[in-house]
């Protein structure tokens, strides 16, 4: 029935509503702030990634030796 | 006598049909009336929705001072990269459509569209277990973090579960154990911090967390309005929280314990294909078939880069970060890699290599390689 419909569509608005209530209270910092935490944790880490700064061949076990030996 | 008869009975028909009548206009009014009120009511949420909308909209726009690539202008930029595929894994009969690592960084589980889930030594790329599914495309795969069971699932619209056996001849299918339920296919799955809980994802529009012991649901997170593609959990040390993003171009973040969705970004033009955490926690990044990667941080609620070139147009269907968060690596469906400098939002690298859409992505536990599954069948580990 129509009067069905109409609750229906109630119930989703008024659940949208209470969702959007929410997300318009979270508190929020400024991107500056947001912006240099992301920079001071990737040159605080950037020694560690070994992707970022190259591993030594011998280290890699991706990377295969330069030389093989032979026993 | 009976004339009057007659004619007050005639009379009293006549008054009584005037009363029903009366009585049914009554009742159409009393309807249309509470209709007019539940309209009302209606229109007035779906006003006080955008005001709210717009209000949001105003209150990210205040915080938007600066630009990440301009705090990152001081920093030095990166130099030349030399990526090469180190290994190929071969074996799979068909597209290759999800992958994971092991956290003992070497395994890797993988699974593919004619239904086959295989377990790899990436080191020297040996099979070591392999299980076929009943069902075509298994488009999730997971490696439990004690690295004895894999998680999978697809068209089945179901999450299974095999513990791994060391007994290379045991049928691993017999050990099988179905895990979650959902009502269309199962798009991604991820262990929680341990083997006993599963998060997964669907195309019936939710996400749900599962018990793998009774393959009880714990809790279920809806508000996507279409399937979800994705899912990506934050960093253990930040907390209950995780990311999915899906056919509604939205990435959604959501509370685990009470399945409430605590932040929502719509900035995608189009489905959003993966999302990853960056490192810290407090950021997550996105790849959309509208061939952009984006860059959100959690706490200033807002997207803070994108990622992309006018050259590049196809979508991109996975993305990573390496160790530091410093480097973005995107698979796209124009069978190449791209590698973003996060800070400054320019690309260091493209390679080459699958000779299909590249369709998963995912960088070692250790940060020494990363892994990428295509649709030419293949798995190639970059170092």
């Amino acid at each position: 029935m129509s009067n069905n419909n109409a609750s229906n569509n109630l119930i989703i608005a008024q659940r949208a509503v209470k969702q959007l209530r929410l997300e318009a209270s979270i508190r929020r910092i400024k991107v500056s702030q947001a912006a240099a935490d992301l920079r001071n944790f990737c040159m605080q880490n950037a020694s560690k990634d070994p992707l970022l700064m190259g591993v030594p061949s011998s280290d890699n076990p991706f990377r295969p030796p330069k030389s093989c030996s032979l026993f | 006598m009976s004339e009057w008869c007659i004619c007050s009975v005639f009379a009293l028909q006549k008054v009584s049909i005037i009363i029903v009548i009366f009585a049914c206009v009554v009742c159409k009014y009393i309807i249309y009336l509470s209709e007019v009120q539940l309209n009302e009511t209606l229109a007035h949420l779906k006003t006080e929705s955008e005001t709210l909308k717009s209000k949001l909209e105003e209150e990210r726009a205040k915080l938007h001072d600066v630009e990440l690539h301009q705090v990152a202008e001081k920093v030095e930029g990166l130099g030349q990269f030399v990526m090469k595929t180190r290994r190929t894994l071969k074996g799979h009969g068909n597209k290759v459509l999800c992958m994971d690592w092991c956290k003992d960084k070497r395994r890797i589980v993988s699974s593919s569209q004619d239904g086959k889930v295989i377990v790899w030594d990436a080191f020297t790329t040996n099979k070591e277990h392999a299980v076929t599914m009943p069902c075509t495309w298994v488009m999730a795969c997971a490696y439990a973090p004690s690295g004895c069971a894999v998680a999978c699932g697809g068209l089945d619209n179901k999450c299974s579960v095999y513990p791994l056996s060391l007994d290379k001849n045991e049928n691993l299918a017999a050990k099988k154990k179905s895990v979650a339920m959902h009502t269309n296919y199962l798009s991604a799955c991820s262990f929680t911090n341990s083997d006993m809980q599963i998060l997964t994802s669907s195309g019936d529009g939710t996400c749900a967390l599962w018990d793998v012991e009774s393959g009880q649901l714990l809790q279920s997170f809806h508000g996507h309005a279409a399937d979800v593609l994705c899912l990506d959990l934050a960093p253990s040390e930040t907390g209950n929280t995780f990311v999915s993003g899906g056919c509604d171009k939205k990435a959604n973040v959501w509370d685990m314990r009470s399945g409430q969705c605590i932040q929502s970004f719509e900035t995608h033009e189009s489905d959003i294909n993966s999302v990853r955490y960056y490192p810290s926690g407090d950021a997550f990044a996105s790849g959309s078939d509208d061939a952009t990667c984006r860059l959100y941080d959690l706490r200033a609620d807002r997207e803070v880069a994108i990622y992309s070139k006018e050259s590049i147009i196809f979508g991109v269907s996975s993305v990573d970060f390496s160790l530091s968060g410093r480097l973005l690596f995107g698979g796209y469906n124009d069978y190449t890699i791209n590698v973003w400098d996060v800070l400054k939002g320019t690309r260091v690298s493209i390679l080459f290599g699958h000779e299909n859409r590249v369709s998963t992505l995912r960088v070692s536990p250790d940060g020494t390689a990363f892994c990428t599954g295509s649709w030419d069948h293949t798995l190639r580990i970059w170092a």
